[in-house]
């Protein structure tokens, strides 16, 4: 165990084919909580609200592991994948006998059957493909490349990999978020700075910032409605 | 931030000024200070593309309209009132 803070551990978790960079934090024989991380770059700039979000749940008695999906993260080739991303979620919710689920934006795209669920700020699998083509769309005009989503989807089509906020995006990826969505029916939701959910948060949405702000009151606030959904 | 019901009064200029803020993390005294004719894109270090792509989608939330793929152009992002034009033009349509 790290000495950076009580009940912190950096490990590798073991799920099905796949070993994970995982960090659990909290304290043993609190209630069993995965997160599942948003996709791409949204992870990366999410990465610290849900570090705060899980040292509040340390406080509030639930332990939580976030793990790595593989091919992102610290996993060293990008080489994401929709399939393995929502065995490798199975996977590891069985492994460490999870009470329930915490996805954020896109992870709802992979929240295991069986499992109780609460979605935060949920976002479809097309919807984040758009904001990616979309984010080329606005580098190529800033590189002088210049591109249409229209272009940029014939690329794909024709078998290119694109880059994509620096993750490949080729026509299969794109194929499987397009068929993703969320099932919110039997899930908890929790919406930011919206109405279209079970519960309502206000703050910044930092998986848009390129600078993610200080969110530690939203991280908490997200850390209660966790801790009293599970029971906590 | 507020609704959509509380914001339909809000003028496009409020409400754009108010997503570039609210995505962007603009300390409200430089989001106060944008003109017309300030340049967005490749000006504002906090507005790389994919904030570009943030701000398009805050948009649709908060207007709860549908920005098509081929109004997606660099000229939309070069100054501010660029973008204003295009989101009081939807805002009418």
């Amino acid at each position: 165990m790290t000495a950076s803070a009580p009940g912190f551990e950096q490990l590798v978790l073991e799920a099905g084919a796949e070993r994970l960079p995982c960090v659990r934090r909290g304290p043993d024989g609190g209630a069993r909580l995965l997160i599942i991380q948003p996709l791409l770059e949204e992870m990366n700039r999410t990465r610290r609200l849900l570090a705060q979000t899980g040292a509040a749940l340390a406080t509030l008695g639930v332990v939580s592991w976030l793990p790595d999906w593989p091919g992102t993260g610290d996993h060293a080739e990008p080489d994401f994948s929709v399939t393995r991303a929502r065995a490798a979620a199975a996977d590891a919710a069985r492994a460490i006998g999870a009470d329930g689920v915490l996805a954020v934006r896109g992870g709802a795209l992979f929240v295991p059957e069986g499992v109780p669920a609460l979605l935060f700020a949920p976002a479809e699998g097309a919807a984040i493909l758009r904001d990616l083509l979309r984010a080329r769309v606005a580098a190529d005009a800033a590189s002088g490349a210049g591109s249409t989503m229209a272009q940029l989807e014939a690329r794909l089509t024709a078998g290119e990999a694109l880059d994509l906020a620096g993750y490949p995006m080729t026509a299969a990826l794109a194929d499987a978020l397009r068929a993703a969505t969320v099932l919110r029916s039997g899930a908890r939701v929790v919406a930011l700075n919206a109405d279209d959910g079970d519960v309502r948060l206000d703050g910044p949405p930092v998986w848009r910032q390129s600078e993610p702000e200080a969110a530690g009151a939203l991280a908490a606030a997200l850390a209660c409605e966790v801790a009293a959904w599970l029971g906590r | 931030m507020a609704s959509k019901a509380a914001e339909a009064g809000v003028s496009a200029d409020g409400m754009v000024r108010a997503v570039l803020r609210d995505v962007l993390a603009l300390p409200p005294a430089r989001a106060a200070a944008l003109k017309p004719e300030s340049p967005l894109f490749g000006a504002l270090p906090e507005l790389d593309s994919m904030a570009v792509a943030g701000v398009l989608t805050e948009l649709e939330d908060r207007l709860g309209i549908i920005i098509d793929d081929d109004e997606v152009t660099a000229g939309l992002f070069e100054t501010f009132g660029a973008l204003t034009r295009f989101v009081a033009e939807k805002r009418g349509a």
